[in-house]
């Protein structure tokens, strides 16, 4: 028999005891493939040290709850499913404006300037003379004869 | 139950008409070697039952059209790897990066315990420090000791390719750990 190759020598180490015989006999008499074989096999040997540990808890009952609430989910009806999209939609665009009127009324909440009241007092009189209206008399231009005269006509006027 | 196989087969058909214990058998069967595969894979605890729970829902989903061509654990672990791969491309992380995480790991892990030394430290380092396919090929040929055919069929991988990659996994093993041995 020929000299094994390195990937039957790895075939060899997975199958432990369920070795291919003929291939187990060769390294049992090939003293090159023994060696060989035997440096694979300290390194497998070095492998089997982690011993990685697995799950620690029965996940069976979780995952079979977890698709269970899959088929129900699937099983909704198309329309109700609709309804329900559209009612969350709604909520989400009400909670969004409610937010909007609590954040605004939160900040006008500060102090607020005094209303204005200086024209509550104020004469009629006082504030002609304010803007000096009661300088320019009863009739200041002249405008109160000329318009009698064009509104009455000349003899009227002479009248 | 005389054939574990036939019966993964006849689980899976329960689960196809809608029989949902017949997933909680299946988990209980194989949730030991597909969370020892995650987290090898992972190179950590997180995540492992997550990718586990995922792994399952998908076998629940597509249990109508399972056709039983290869061994249901086959299926099942191929699942697993390609979670694995998508969540250490998501999370852009590889397994390999050894560094504090593994220390702090063992706060939280007690299981690792039983990992304690500097043995079985170098041993998890030098797995993960493999290239990716390398370290697949490795962990489902010397944790779950598969033949090289079936490392093929869970990776989707010729077996020439698994043959290659092992041979180059086993010998760069070899030279990393060649002080413990």
């Amino acid at each position: 028999m020929e000299h094994l190759t390195d990937r039957e020598m790895l075939d060899l180490l997975a199958a432990g005891g369920q070795a291919d015989r003929p291939a187990a006999e060769h390294i049992g008499a090939c003293a090159d493939c023994r060696r060989r074989f035997e440096q694979y096999a300290a390194t497998w040997r070095l492998l089997g040290k982690w011993q990685a540990p697995a799950a620690r808890v029965d996940m069976g009952g979780r995952i079979v709850r977890v698709a269970e609430g899959d088929v129900r989910g699937r099983r909704r009806p198309p329309r109700l499913r609709q309804v329900g999209a559209w009612l969350a939609r709604a909520a989400a665009i009400v909670l969004l404006g409610a937010g909007s009127f609590l954040a605004g009324r939160a900040s006008r909440g500060g102090p607020q300037p005094p209303p204005p009241q200086a024209a509550q007092n104020v004469s009629d009189a006082d504030a002609a003379h304010a803007i000096f209206l009661d300088s320019l008399g009863s009739d200041p231009v002249g405008l109160a004869e000329s318009m009698r005269e064009s509104l009455m006509g000349p003899q009227e006027a002479q009248q | 139950m005389d054939d574990p196989t036939a019966d993964d087969a006849k689980l899976m058909a329960d689960l196809a008409r809608g029989d949902t214990s017949a997933l909680g058998e299946l988990v209980r069967r194989h949730q030991q070697t597909a969370a020892s595969i995650a987290r090898r894979m992972l190179g950590s605890l997180d995540g492992v039952e997550d990718v586990v729970q995922e792994a399952y829902l998908r076998v629940f989903r597509s249990a109508a059209r399972y056709r039983p061509a290869a061994r249901f654990s086959t299926w099942l672990y191929r699942i697993v790897v390609n979670l694995c791969h998508d969540r250490l491309r998501r999370d852009g992380r590889r397994a390999v990066e050894l560094t504090d995480r593994h220390a702090d790991d063992s706060a939280d892990d007690p299981p690792t315990v039983l990992e304690a030394g500097d043995a079985v430290r170098r041993v998890r380092q030098a797995v993960d420090a493999l290239p990716r396919r390398q370290r697949t090929a490795v962990i489902l040929h010397r944790y779950q000791q598969l033949s090289h055919a079936e490392i093929a069929a869970t990776t989707g991988w010729s077996v020439s390719a698994v043959e290659s990659l092992l041979v180059r996994a086993y010998q760069r093993l070899r030279r990393e750990l060649a002080d413990l041995e």
